[in-house]
């Protein structure tokens, strides 16, 4: 494998090592959160007036964004594979090479995008007016921090499924059943 | 027209293997690129990802899903399946029995029936091959036990069929109730008509003593305990389903740290394999609203709803055919994906029939549940496979007389709606 795409391959590795921490994180935050608004809200009747935005703005949003690129890695992403599975290795990696690429085309875009949507609420300072002010700015970033990796992600992908249809190497992994892996491991 | 080009885009795309929430996104995307502006596509670009995702609503599903992990570390599946063959084990086909009880158990714990069939293949077929089960017969009812969770709350299917077609998720949840009892008592019905026509199949179990029998119990407390985090809480009112879901998470949490003397490491792997997990769903939830502009721009829903008022023929009759669509596309795709694309595109139309939606809810997950175990894709076949080590044409032999009987229910349901709507009627 060429030591460049080794390098980004590893650097992405880590990078979602470390997000799919934080997102089982906020993943048992969420839970002890939820739990705990609503004991305090029938008991004591306290509850947490700020646990809705919190949790709908920001945990759900990094659970998501933060294991985009994780679960494509993993394999996690469901799809039909009752075609793929009549077709010869060298046919399936052709086909995960274009699918790669045509999704790689929508997902860029919507990187860029997010990325000027979340510069320009930065610049603006924009908050989610309540009784916490909260900067929205911080979530528009999870969009291009987790569509980004994804993106990357894909083009690797690309580039790995298409070196393996033309040497027929399996230089990535061809997915199990229902599965779709991505990671040139 | 331009709906038919992109229903054939979007299929071209899942048969090269993209996942289907990319699939969705893709599809959706290009369309309206082809009937819209740049930059009105690039508003929806702009604003879609994160307002699908920060749905508070949408924090039952990963919350679920962490409970069935929490549930599975906790070790409380593997004596749910004990207390149950201890009580009638004796029985014939008892151990069967006993792992259809204990799916159904397992199932008000738990909405992942993926996990339930895990759980009850590495409990029950060992247990069931000890005593010279019939392998075909011991793994299709682990099979068709999993398929429970789908259906008795908490569901995670009827939690995503809630969030679509913007559904009470209470009502659906407890909608799922007497359905899935009654499956339940399907399942068993047809282990003991293959007993009868083949003894050989299932030999008798042991006998237990009354001590025994009742020191088995202790494996249903924390069961219960969970049962009513969630669906008492539910059905009492004391809290949503959001909420409920948040707290059985919780509950599953404190059971697997009491019981299950599992690591912190242990925890956080469960906790990644929810938040994975859900990420698809969630995945597949964004590219389904953005096929879904697409959609309500074309006014694709319009059309066919116009197109179906229009039929001479019996809503029961389209009924039908709609359920045939179900059982054709769960032998070819993930019950999951099958909802979220179809139930925005056929809601309307089950609507202006004059069919109660929380039925149609619990009757199409029902209907979905069958393709957990019907080839080719049967995930729960599969699932059984890797987990007892047994050929996939010996399960998929050993499930089809729960096919049928399954398919017995799903016309019970269809001829008895108050089977569903009874129960939440009387919620507070």
């Amino acid at each position: 494998m060429n030591p460049l795409v080794r390098a980004m391959e590893r650097g992405l590795h880590l990078a979602d090592d470390v997000l799919a921490a934080g997102a089982a994180l906020m993943l048992l935050a969420t839970m002890g959160i939820v739990t705990a608004d609503v004991f305090l809200r029938y008991f004591l009747n306290a509850p947490l007036s700020w646990s809705f935005d919190l949790i709908s703005l920001f945990l759900m949003a990094g659970i998501f964004f933060f294991l985009l690129s994780d679960t494509f890695r993993a394999g996690g992403h469901i799809g039909v594979d009752i075609v793929q599975l009549r077709l010869s290795r060298r046919a399936r990696h052709g086909c995960a090479a274009l699918w790669c690429a045509i999704a790689a085309g929508v997902m860029i875009p919507m990187t860029w995008i997010g990325l000027q949507k979340a510069m320009a609420g930065y610049a603006k300072g924009e908050v989610l007016a309540g009784i916490v002010d909260w900067p929205v700015w911080i979530a528009y970033f999870l969009v291009p921090l987790g569509v980004g990796m994804l993106s990357l992600r894909l083009l690797l992908s690309t580039a790995g499924h298409l070196a393996s249809c033309i040497s027929d190497r399996d230089h990535v992994p061809l997915a199990g059943a229902g599965q779709h892996g991505g990671s040139a491991e | 027209m331009t709906a038919a080009l992109s229903f054939a885009a979007l299929l071209g795309l899942l048969g090269l293997g993209m996942p289907v929430g990319f699939a969705l996104a893709v599809v959706g995307t290009v369309g309206l690129l082809m009937i819209g502006t740049p930059s009105m596509v690039a508003g929806i670009l702009a604003t879609t990802p994160l307002s699908t995702i920060s749905s508070y609503e949408l924090i039952a599903v990963p919350m679920f899903i962490l409970m069935a992990e929490f549930v599975i570390l906790s070790g409380v599946a593997k004596g749910l399946f004990n207390a149950a063959a201890t009580w009638v084990g004796r029985l014939p086909g008892g151990l069967a029995i006993a792992t259809a009880l204990a799916g159904a158990g397992f199932g008000a714990i738990s909405g992942s029936s993926t996990a339930a069939a895990a759980t009850l293949s590495s409990t029950s077929i060992p247990a069931m091959l000890d005593h010279r089960y019939d392998p075909k017969l011991a793994c299709g009812v682990v099979a068709v036990s999993g398929t429970l969770a789908m259906l008795i709350p908490p569901s995670i299917a009827l939690v995503l069929f809630g969030i679509i077609a913007d559904v009470d998720i209470g009502a659906l949840l407890i909608g799922g109730i007497v359905p899935g009892i009654m499956v339940t008592i399907t399942i068993v019905a047809t282990i003991l008509v293959l007993v009868t026509l083949h003894p050989g199949a299932a030999p008798q179990g042991r006998r237990y003593t009354l001590a025994e029998k009742v020191r088995s119990l202790r494996a249903v407390g924390p069961m219960l305990i969970l049962m009513f985090c969630v669906t008492g809480i539910i059905y009492t009112g004391i809290a949503t389903p959001t909420e409920a879901s948040g707290i059985g998470a919780t509950g599953a949490f404190l059971i697997a740290l009491v019981m299950g003397g599992n690591s912190a490491r242990a925890f956080g792997r469960a906790a990644i394999r929810a938040g994975q997990a859900s990420c698809m769903i969630m995945m597949i939830i964004l590219g389904a609203h953005i096929f879904g502009y697409y959609f309500t721009l074309t006014q694709t829903t319009q059309s066919l709803v116009a197109w179906v008022a229009g039929l001479d023929m019996s809503p029961y009759v389209i009924m039908a055919v709609i359920i045939f669509g179900y059982l054709v596309l769960g032998c070819i795709m993930d019950q999951i994906a099958i909802l979220i694309l179809t139930v925005p595109l056929l809601l309307p139309v089950i609507v202006d029939l004059g069919f109660d939606p929380i039925w149609y809810g619990v009757l199409i997950v029902l209907t979905a549940e069958v393709g957990l175990i019907t080839p080719p894709v049967g995930l729960n076949v599969f699932v059984v496979a890797r987990y007892a080590d047994r050929p996939i044409s010996e399960i998929f032999r050993g499930v089809w007389p729960h096919v049928i009987a399954h398919l017995v229910a799903i016309a019970l349901l269809v001829a008895f709606p108050d089977l569903v709507l009874w129960l939440p009627r009387t919620m507070n």
